[in-house]
């Protein structure tokens, strides 16, 4: 087996919101870097920086300082078109809320990235119910989100993550609107997917549980990296 | 939790209330203060609305209160006026002072002089202008002569008599009675004719010019008539207009009805009018139009008002359902919901009185043009004032619409399960099917009295436009579940889809206007078609002749004897027709007119409806028959062979209707007999205007150019141009109805892309997912192109068969039924090549603004915005 990669990087990357004197530093001077197949979990208190990070490394933003770099490409350079492409292709996200869209059925909420990538829809819809069922909610599959619990909908929005084979899943407190059992499940399914598919995923949490499983901890204070405690 | 509540007082348990409903508003205050642009739009629905019902009401009141001035009379308390066809012998006078039941007679002399335009250049210009429909300062302008006994007048002025006797010197009734040609005018009159002190008024009179003394008085009640009075002695006025010693009515003060007196052959006694009374009947059919067409600006604008308040409840039912969380009770949401509506209404009211003043200025000179089109002159552009009753209308208007837009989907989140409700999920669904059904019939069924009543094919008309408007969002979902299925497709049907209601009602607010325009495209298209084949058809001149400033003072205007002999000594004219028109002074059921008919013998220029061919027609006429004009013939429901009777000069007499004839030139309708016919009944009225046919091979046009050299004081046309005129007056006689039906589509437009905006910043934390996803901003634009695309496409395609309903209505109904003019209904493609037009333009608009904010929003910010 090859020497695991480096799926992605933040070098002394920072980013500041609003101006002058209601200018909040979100990430002051970050340096990270994520190897293909880890899962990592991202702690630290509420408004350290993790949604920020997470949201500059899937090229959602742009640092006002510092690179940050994602299967070797420099993300500051890409114009939209290609953050567009770029994410589609190679990062699959994860929300809290789960944001999955409403009007879509589970199967065609997966499949939407592979179509965005130019996948016909047969295509797509098989692969998307092949995720499903590794998820394990392939019997859902034409169900509408709202028709679906909370665990369920995590399952399907994990999938959708996967669906384009991501070098990178950034996946922002995926089990902080879950119960015990239901958040260690999707754990359990982001960890194993992730190993099986070489990717590296990025876990910001509150929750222990996550620390626990991840491969190691990156921990946020007021926007600097810290030694885990 | 209502054990608590339980032991209270009623009293305490009313304040308790009270205090959450508080609560309530403060909340959805400060949700309002962080969405900003939502509230905005809303409150510019709501406002844009309301403004258009302002200045529609004002900008009409203005331009129909300047016409009224037409009919101020100075009749102060006199009860009865006694007129004839011809003037009178003043010899009557101590006749009338003697019949029984008399206390006061004051003989009167009143007609229109004109003050002709300052150069001949102005001159020209205002007879070049298509109709002199505003009467500006540098241009001709008319005068009301009224010609009083000082000695007799007191009771009968609406003038203070003190003060006018006091005027001049002191001795302004002294002066009027020893220095002939003194006339009175109020100071504005005088210094808008550039005489701010008085001073020699050259005018020009039924003879010729004359010269008149100006005595400058300050009574503005002299200048409130349109047009401004002169008050003269009764022996200038005499004099001025060429009557001798004759008297055009007697005004009288009598103790009883007057059925006592004794009157003689063709004189008339009636109750002088009210002031504005004539000018309402007049303008009756109008006002109708104009009212209903504003009651569409109102319904959209209302309709616009209760979407704004519908989106500001749906799109916090998360709110609203974290507050019954909470424990808040739904009544006293629904009344915090409702007090934050009626808020939005005051506020919006207030901006929209303000708005809708300002745009009443803009609008008014188009609906004076309408006006003085089809009714005469008005002097200048009338200025809309803002009344106070107004004002307090619109912001009723205004809270009515938020308060009863809001309060079923107040109702509903409030009984919404807290549970559900927290859950977030603010699917919408669309009105039920029956409603549109309903309307439908509701509409079918106000067409089928066939009465005149102008008020029920209106309601026909609004039931129409509500049922296609009601039906949009069933159309639109059954559209969308037609559309075929594809990524960036099926994402746009689903954002239409989980907001049916709303999206609906916004298309259906769009579906209105646009209907509506359709329905006037195609009805004054149609109008336009007939008119011009009518023009084309009774045009059977080559040359007409008018005095210059018929327009301006219709009843001095006259082309004199002589001037006839000489056209018709002319060796290039074969034949030359002449019209006498007398017209009820007091009231205007309708115009009597008499002709040589050569028009019709030489040319047969005649559209007959109803009756024999001309050849028949022609004989009968001079026996004595008459030709009646659709308009009159709809009216009294008048048929060949029928009797009408006229007033003469011996007393009314009846006279048999020989055919109906299409006429679009009065709307009140006319008689036309043949001159022989009609001086036997009328007298020697003069000749107002008289149409030359050429012999072969002549040119009409060099004709015109030679007489009008030689005469200054008469118009001469050619028909290619009168052709033109009327097209044009035709055109203008639309100026209003393409005003606010522009407005109404402005409105339509505006709310439409509200809606939509506020649909969007509702939904954007959706664009953020797919741009998470990876969708390019091309898929994106693609997304809102194609949601724009289904509901202004479906708009269109709806508002397409419910704009031709409508023009039949419009064609078919109310034309018949209000104006008496029917005509065929001609489709133009021009119509749909407008409602494309229309549409493509609101698709462009609801792309444009969401897609500037998704573009310039990073993707992360976009999900931000969810929680
Ligand atoms: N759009 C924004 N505008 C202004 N400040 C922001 C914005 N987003 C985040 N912040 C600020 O940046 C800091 C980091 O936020 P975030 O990355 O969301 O933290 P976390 O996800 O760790 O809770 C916080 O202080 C927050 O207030
Ligand atoms: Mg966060």
């Amino acid at each position: 087996m090859n020497p695991p990669s480096v799926a992605a990087a933040c070098r002394l990357v920072r980013k500041v919101y609003g101006r002058g004197e209601t200018a909040a530093v979100a990430l002051d001077g970050v340096d990270v870097a994520l190897r293909s197949g880890e899962m990592v979990a991202l702690t630290g208190p509420s408004g350290s920086g993790k949604s920020t990070l997470l949201h500059l490394l899937g090229a959602m933003d742009v640092p006002d300082a510092g690179e940050v770099e994602v299967a070797g490409r420099i993300l500051g350079a890409l114009d939209d078109e290609d953050a567009s492409a770029f994410r589609n292709r190679h990062v699959g996200f994860v929300f809290q809320f789960f944001h999955l869209i409403e009007s879509l059925t589970a199967v065609e909420n997966v499949a939407l990235p592979a179509r965005l990538l130019g996948l016909a829809e047969p295509d797509a819809n098989a692969r998307a119910l092949d995720l499903l069922r590794r998820v394990g909610v392939a019997q859902l599959s034409e169900r509408f989100p709202d028709q679906l619990s909370g665990g369920q909908r995590q399952r399907v929005a994990v999938a959708r993550a996967l669906v384009n084979d991501p070098v990178l899943v950034l996946a922002d407190e995926p089990t902080g609107n879950l119960d015990h059992a239901a958040g260690g499940e999707v754990l359990e399914l982001l960890a194993t997917l992730g190993k099986e598919r070489d990717v590296a995923i990025l876990v910001a949490t509150h929750d222990p549980l996550v620390t626990r499983r991840a491969d190691r901890e990156i921990r946020l204070l007021d926007g600097k990296v810290v030694a885990p405690s | 939790m209502s054990d608590a509540r339980a032991d209270a007082s009623p009293a305490g348990r009313r304040r308790a209330g009270r205090a959450r409903t508080r609560l309530v508003l403060g909340v959805l205050l400060a949700d309002a203060r962080r969405h900003r642009l939502v509230f905005l739009t809303t409150l510019l629905g709501v406002a844009v609305g309301i403004a258009v019902v302002v200045a529609i009401r004002l900008s009409s009141q203005a331009a129909l209160e300047s016409f009224r001035g037409t009919f101020v009379s100075l009749t102060g308390r006199a009860t009865h006026q006694l007129t004839a066809i011809e003037p009178m012998d003043p010899a009557r006078l101590l006749e009338l002072r003697r019949a029984p039941g008399v206390l006061a007679v004051d003989p009167v002399v009143a007609a229109t002089l004109v003050v002709p335009a300052a150069s001949p250049e102005a001159e020209r210009e205002a007879a070049h202008r298509i109709r002199p429909v505003l009467s500006d300062a540098r241009g001709p302008r008319a005068l009301r002569l009224v010609g009083i006994d000082p000695f007799q007048a007191g009771p009968f002025l609406e003038l203070d008599a003190e003060a006018l006797g006091e005027a001049a010197d002191g001795r302004l009734f002294e002066r009027m009675m020893c220095e002939p040609g003194l006339v009175a005018a109020d100071r504005s009159t005088l210094a808008s004719l550039g005489l701010p002190d008085g001073g020699d008024l050259h005018v020009e009179g039924p003879h010729g010019p004359l010269v008149l003394h100006a005595v400058a008085i300050d009574e503005p009640r002299l200048a409130a008539g349109n047009p401004p009075f002169l008050l003269a002695d009764i022996a200038t006025a005499q004099d001025a207009l060429g009557l001798g010693d004759r008297v055009l009515r007697y005004d009288l003060v009598l103790d009883g009805d007057g059925s006592d007196l004794p009157l003689r052959k063709g004189e008339r006694l009636d109750r002088p009018e009210r002031r504005g009374e004539r000018a309402d009947t007049m303008t009756e059919a109008f006002r109708t139009n104009l009212q209903c067409l504003g009651f569409l600006a109102v319904l959209v604008g209302a309709f616009l008002a209760f979407n704004m308040a519908q989106f500001a409840v749906t799109r916090r039912r998360t709110l609203l359902g974290r507050l019954r969380c909470l424990g808040c009770p739904g009544r006293d949401l629904v009344r915090g919901v409702l007090a934050e509506a009626a808020l939005l209404g005051v506020a919006g009211g207030v901006l929209g009185v303000a708005g809708g003043a300002l745009l009443a200025r803009g609008m008014v000179a188009d609906v004076a043009l309408t006006v003085s089109t089809l009714y005469g002159p008005t002097d200048g552009v009338p200025v809309p004032h803002l009344d106070a009753v107004t004002a307090a209308a619109a912001i009723g208007v205004g809270v009515l619409a938020t308060v009863a837009a809001s309060v079923l989907p107040a109702r509903a989140a409030g009984r919404v399960a807290p549970i559900a409700v927290a859950q977030g999920a603010s699917r919408d669904g669309p009105a039920p099917a029956w409603l549109p059904l309903l309307l439908l019939a509701l509409g079918v069924l106000s067409l089928v009295p066939s009465g005149s009543a102008a008020i029920l094919p209106a309601i026909s008309v609004l039931c129409v436009l509500l049922a296609t408007a009601t039906a949009m969002p069933r159309l639109l979902g059954f559209v969308v579940r037609h559309l075929p299925r594809g990524p960036v497709t099926s994402l746009a049907a689903g954002r239409i889809e989980r907001t049916l209601g709303r999206t609906g009602a916004a298309a259906g607010a769009l579906v209105m206007p646009l209907a509506m325009t359709v329905a006037i495209v195609v009805m004054v298209d149609s109008f336009r078609a007939e008119v011009s084949t009518w023009t084309d058809a009774v045009l059977g001149a080559d040359v007409y002749a008018k005095p210059l400033h018929l327009e301006l003072a219709p009843e001095t205007a006259a082309l004199s004897p002589e001037l006839v002999a000489e056209f018709e000594a002319l060796p290039e004219v074969l034949a030359v027709d002449r019209l006498r028109l007398w017209e009820d002074p007091r009231r205007a059921p309708f115009l009597v007119a008499g002709a040589r008919l050569e028009m019709i013998k030489r040319r047969g220029s005649l559209r007959v409806l109803e009756g024999p061919p001309l050849d028949v027609i022609v004989p009968r006429l001079l026996d004595g028959e008459a030709l009646v004009s659709e308009p009159l013939a709809n009216r009294r429901g008048l048929h060949p062979g029928d009797t009408l009777v006229l007033p003469g000069r011996d007393g009314d007499a009846p006279v048999t209707v020989a055919a109906v004839f299409q006429d679009f030139s009065f709307d009140r309708g006319y008689v036309l007999l043949s001159e022989d016919e009609f001086v036997r009944r009328l007298g020697e009225i003069p000749v107002r205007s008289a149409a030359l046919l050429l012999r072969e091979g002549e040119d009409p046009a060099a004709l015109a150019d030679a007489l009008a050299a030689r005469h200054p004081d008469v118009e001469f046309t050619t028909v290619a141009r009168l052709r033109d005129e009327v097209m044009a007056a035709f055109h203008d006689t639309f100026a209003i109805t393409w005003v606010l039906a522009g407005i109404s589509t402005a409105l339509a437009l505006v709310g439409i892309v509200t809606a939509l905006l506020c649909l969007h910043l509702e939904r954007r934390h959706e664009l953020g997912v797919l741009r998470a996803l990876g969708a390019r901003l091309s898929v994106v634009l693609r997304m809102l192109a194609v949601e724009a695309a289904v509901i202004m496409g479906t708009a269109a395609l709806a508002a397409l068969p419910a704009g031709l309903a409508l023009a039949w209505i419009l064609v078919a109904v109310v034309n018949t039924r209000s104006f008496g003019w029917s005509f065929p209904m001609a489709v133009d493609p021009q119509a749909l090549l407008l409602l494309s037009a229309m549409a493509l333009g609101a698709s462009l608009v609801a792309v444009a603004v969401p897609w500037t904010l998704v573009r310039r929003t990073p993707p992360a910010r976009l999900l931000e915005t969810r929680r």
